[in-house]
């Protein structure tokens, strides 16, 4: 069995790193499994750097880094999927909320507003981050992760002016129109020009973006711009 | 990139995590070339683990608190040694039980039994 020389096991470690691997745990893991291959295998006669160059590709497909990537995968993918789950749960929640407040405006009965608070709340501050946090995972793409987190941000402006202006709280018109007014007149012209560039269906791209800007712009006119 | 060399990697991706589980609770503790040696021989070669696929899996393990571990120097070499957690033996029993329900079940479906009293 051969005996690593401090000045070997440097070599493999700096070899590690510069292949990609900036976990420092990771990197003394593969360190010493390296290492062990090295001692068990390699025999007195074969050249040192040539061994390990050999042995480095059967860690790998590609490149050694593809052991981080999976291991950030792996060690993010829980959280991912407790994401998910709470995003479902809370858009459960907000459709439940919604038909109850609305039931209870059409009935007149007590308790609407602070439904109205709770659905609001949880959609804004929960549900549509949440969503953010996902498309930004979800998307490889830059461009898609910013418009789609723009799209989202925006919604949780308009919602909360929404709630503002129901609970006749101040400051409640300038969150509306300023949600709606970047809404309508620049994300809308924001998403036709990334997704027509990218996406296949060109046609779905169009209708989409004809529908937002016309409830986008209908909300708008609502709007008594004088006052 | 996964286990190697006999068995297809699609077939053996989801037993990866409880084949480590069940060698760490029966050896105590290990380290990561350990693992790999260990399944090799108890396999007689026909599973080899990649360190693709372990290092990911054991320190998501410690992640989930299934492992916990301990460090050891060895000269400019840090040996880390990973055993099994409460957690993670509940885990590792489930796992086990899981797995061997699985392929009981897959002996039923694939009428594995007659075939073999058959042949």
């Amino acid at each position: 069995m051969v005996k690593l020389t401090d000045e070997q096991v440097e070599y493999v470690l700096n070899e590690i790193k510069a292949r990609g691997v900036t976990i420092e745990d990771l990197q003394y893991n593969l360190l010493d499994h390296m290492c062990c291959i090295i001692e068990n295998e390699m025999r007195d006669e074969d050249d040192f750097y040539q061994f390990v160059n050999a042995v480095f590709p059967r860690f790998f497909n590609e490149n050694l880094v593809e052991i981080e990537k999976e291991t950030i995968l792996l060690v993010t993918f829980k959280n991912y999927y407790a994401m998910k789950k709470t995003m479902y749960l809370t858009s459960v929640l907000v459709t439940a909320f919604m038909i109850l407040f609305s039931l209870f405006k059409i009935f007149h009965l007590p308790g609407a507003g602070a439904l109205f608070v709770i659905t609001v709340v949880l959609f804004s501050s929960l549900f549509l981050p949440l969503v953010i946090l996902i498309k930004l995972k979800d998307e490889s793409k830059k461009t898609e992760k910013m418009v789609y987190s723009f799209g989202f941000l925006l919604g949780i402006s308009t919602s909360i002016g929404v709630l503002f202006k129901l609970m006749h709280w101040p400051y409640a018109g300038i969150l509306m129109l300023s949600g709606v007014s970047i809404f309508t007149f620049i994300y809308v012209p924001l998403y036709y020009i990334t997704q027509s560039r990218t996406t296949k269906d060109k046609y779905q791209t169009i209708l989409l973006s004809i529908l937002m800007f016309t409830v986008g712009g209908l909300m708008f006119a609502l709007f008594d711009l004088k006052h | 990139m996964y286990i190697c060399p006999m068995y297809s990697s699609e077939l053996l991706k989801g037993t990866l995590k409880t084949i480590v589980l069940n060698l760490l609770k029966e050896q105590g503790k290990m380290y990561g070339y350990e693992i790999t040696q260990r399944v090799k021989m108890l396999s007689s070669d026909k599973i080899q683990i990649t360190e693709g696929a372990l290092y990911p899996l054991l320190h998501a393990l410690e992640k989930q608190g299934d492992v916990t571990t301990h460090e050891e120097f060895i000269g400019k070499r840090v040996r880390k040694y990973y055993s099994l957690t409460e957690k993670g033996t509940v885990s590792a029993n489930e796992k086990v039980n899981e797995l061997s329900d699985f392929m009981l079940t897959l002996r039923f479906l694939l009428n594995l039994d007659s075939t073999s009293a058959n042949g």
